[in-house]
């Protein structure tokens, strides 16, 4: 909460998962590179791709309403609590648009815009790409 | 509205603090973050938070993020008011505006980020301001202070609570993971450079970690005197800026906080 800092960043013990993820958006198979910006846009272009495709695999919501919905059982209720602090049904297109026009691209007719994860091996010594599939994607009419 | 009445050295300190946000919120504008900046977002995400929550019920920040002109309308607001508490007068429905503004724009870019940061200096330092009585003016500066230290502090706790540092290996992990977007992205730039050295350097890594858990323990200290303030805004200007050096973590939001600690005991007395 706001005023309630609980901050504990970075200090729990390591979790020896091989795998780690991370996204980008792809923009005619182009990576839309984010590291250059500066702090706050490069924090929103690094956190946004990540929080939209745990929407997308979470059916198209976020950890709000699937809190929402194990707490509040009258389904009127439900869609008022939800409607109101939850996005609701965004079409990924809509999303795939906004990142693109927030990094700074223009974005053309035709053009294919993708929301891609990757899997990197963490390594002691090195990381190495292993998989990586596209989430969603959508063509520009 | 009673208008406050202050001392000179209030009133400097006042237009350093306010100086220092309207900076903050200048750099906002210009990284493209500002409210005009989150124009047509399309997802948000946030916690079990109250305040989130009362905006988001009353439907403000989604018509700010459908509407680019009130959000452009809201940026000259909050622009033109801190100039107008920097450059000419203290004014209390002014200051009240600001301090629900800012929160506002806070909660807006951080649901948007979908984490909180905690940089909340840029809202939090306006709350002694709404108070007209010097009393309860002073009660408020404390509590902002205590809320700081208590803020530091407890983040240098869990580190060791939560083991942190008794873990050589873990600031290191920690870069290779954060880090994971600029090797991808082939990124060469000289903070690449030196977080493969530090990735490598395991033991200097744990070092700069211990200094920081250090540094955030230290603030203890101001539960119980305000001599050590200075040092402690000091010690803050250190961390913060070792933390942009090698974590990519600007402290844009928090920098009022590290004025407050470098020039609130030279004013409270």
């Amino acid at each position: 909460m706001i005023f309630l800092p609980y901050n504990d960043m970075f200090s729990s013990k390591i979790q020896h998962s091989k795998f780690k993820k991370c996204y980008f958006v792809k923009l005619n198979n182009d990576r839309i590179k984010f590291t250059d910006f500066p702090y706050w846009k490069k924090d929103i272009l690094e956190q946004a791709p990540l929080k939209f495709a745990d929407y997308i695999n979470n059916n198209n919501q976020n950890q709000l309403a699937i809190f929402l919905k194990s707490k509040i059982h009258d389904s009127s209720n439900l869609f008022f609590w939800k409607s109101r602090l939850t996005p609701l049904q965004k079409k990924p297109s809509d999303w795939l648009s906004w990142y693109v026009r927030f990094s700074g691209n223009k974005i053309n007719k035709n053009d294919s815009i993708s929301l891609v994860e990757y899997q990197i091996s963490i390594e002691p010594d090195f990381q190495m790409l292993k998989d990586s599939f596209t989430i969603c994607k959508t063509i520009n009419n | 509205m009673k208008e406050p009445t202050n001392s000179k050295q209030e009133n400097n300190f006042r237009r350093g603090l306010f100086s220092i946000i309207l900076i903050e919120f200048l750099i906002f504008v210009f990284y493209g973050v500002s409210f005009q900046g989150l124009h047509h977002i399309a997802y948000f995400n946030f916690g079990i938070d109250p305040i989130y929550w009362l905006f988001f019920l009353l439907q403000i920040p989604q018509f700010i993020f459908s509407h680019r002109e009130m959000g452009l309308i809201l940026d000259m607001i909050i622009l033109l008011f801190l100039m107008y508490s920097v450059f000419i007068k203290e004014n209390k429905l002014i200051t009240w505006s600001l301090f629900i503004l800012l929160m506002l724009y806070y909660v807006c870019l951080t649901a948007t980020l979908g984490h909180r940061n905690y940089q909340t200096g840029f809202f939090l330092l306006i709350i002694p301001f709404l108070f007209t009585n010097p009393l309860n003016r002073k009660f408020a500066f404390e509590g902002v202070r205590y809320f700081y230290i208590f803020f530091y502090f407890s983040s240098g706790l869990f580190k060791i609570m939560n083991n942190g540092i008794f873990e050589p290996m873990l600031m290191s992990s920690t870069l290779k993971v954060q880090f994971i977007p600029y090797f991808i992205e082939t990124n060469l730039s000289w903070r690449t450079s030196l977080n493969l050295f530090l990735i490598k350097h395991t033991y200097i890594t744990y070092l700069l970690y211990c200094v920081s858990v250090f540094i955030e323990s230290f603030f203890a200290i101001g539960f119980f005197t305000k001599k050590w303030d200075y040092l402690l805004g000091f010690l803050l200007l250190i961390f913060h800026f070792t933390n942009w050096i090698v974590m990519d973590i600007a402290p844009i939001g928090q920098l009022s906080a590290i004025l407050f600690f470098l020039k609130y005991k030279d004013f409270s007395n």
